[in-house]
């Protein structure tokens, strides 16, 4: 083929503008709603994730839309934790915690330092000695002592709840299993 | 002779409380009001939408209601209310059979916890018994 008619090298991939489409502004999608079964002191079934099973306490729900649970810590060894509320099922037990203050606890981002509550913390490794691959001095957790300090702050008055019901704290520590015969579609939570 | 004979007086006959026990209505009391055909009735109760069924979904009581043939709704409420069918059923076996399993299908998550502790327990206390007898 002469020169002249090849095709060129280069040409750009969409053509030129026509004036004929359409921009749809995205509608900002807002957080996830709050299922009418899920109120603050209900006890909640994990489905996935490294508790799977257990049985929590809802808290409430953070700016994100996920939820704050808790196991209590010294029940189950769940800790203050987010955890979304499709992986959840709600059952119709609760817990009164009416009084509780979670108000420092929150996933939205602080404007200047761009963490929040639940944002991780890189541990500190202590300097490796000459010839040694392993530090020898355990890893520093992740875990600040300000959240520490509320998980304590927060299961005080959680467990005090618990307890007032006869066998809600070995129900707590329990985890959920289905049993030969049992259905999910046919139970009652 | 070979007739088999019924062991209580349970005869399909109008005023007869029934059980439906098969299809959605399973569990629901009702009242033959008139016999269509050899196979189906006309029934009603207060859960029961008033219709034609087959014998063979439901199971006959032993209670009977004096009513005259296919009386009106209203009319056999009145009267389930008066001679306390539903309280009737509930003394017997068979309706607290039912209803205990009723209870044990809307039990929620906690008290299928605790009714699987406590059975548990129960069950330790008595096979420690048992087993002390044994000796």
């Amino acid at each position: 083929m002469p020169k002249q008619q090849r095709a060129p090298k280069w040409y750009p991939t969409e053509g030129p503008a026509t004036g004929l489409t359409k921009t749809i502004e995205k509608k900002p999608q807002g957080v996830a709603k709050l299922r009418k079964s899920i109120t603050p002191g209900t006890v909640l079934i994990l489905l996935a994730g490294r508790f799977k099973g257990k049985r929590v306490v809802f808290l409430k729900q953070l700016e994100s839309g996920l939820l704050l649970v808790t196991g209590p810590f010294k029940i189950n060894g769940v800790p203050l934790r987010r955890v979304n509320q499709a992986y959840v099922i709600a059952t119709s037990t609760k817990v009164d915690i009416a009084g509780i203050d979670t108000t420092g606890i929150s996933d939205k981002p602080d404007e200047k330092t761009k963490r929040h509550f639940f944002s991780r913390v890189v541990a500190e490794q202590k300097e490796e000695g000459e010839g040694e691959f392993v530090s020898t001095e355990a890893k520093k957790s992740g875990l600040t002592e300000e959240r520490k300090a509320m998980q304590v702050k927060v299961d005080e008055s959680v467990i005090a709840a618990v307890e007032k019901t006869p066998m809600m704290k070995d129900y707590l520590k329990s985890r959920f299993s289905l049993e030969k015969g049992q259905f999910p579609h046919l139970m009652k939570f | 002779s070979t007739e088999k004979m019924p062991s209580r007086e349970a005869f399909i006959e109008i005023g007869r409380l029934v059980c439906i026990n098969y299809g959605k209505d399973s569990g629901k009391l009702g009242v033959i009001l008139d016999i269509c055909d050899t196979m189906t009735a006309l029934v009603d109760g207060p859960n029961l939408k008033r219709g034609i069924y087959n014998f063979r979904r439901m199971a006959v009581t032993g209670i009977k209601l004096p009513i005259s043939k296919s009386v009106k709704s209203t009319t056999l409420y009145k009267a389930w209310e008066a001679a306390d069918l539903d309280g009737q059923f509930g003394k017997t076996s068979w309706g607290q059979k039912l209803a205990r399993q009723e209870r044990r299908k809307n039990l929620t998550d906690f008290e299928r916890f605790k009714v699987k502790v406590l059975k548990a327990k129960k069950n330790k206390i008595i096979k420690s018994k048992l087993k002390e007898l044994k000796n």
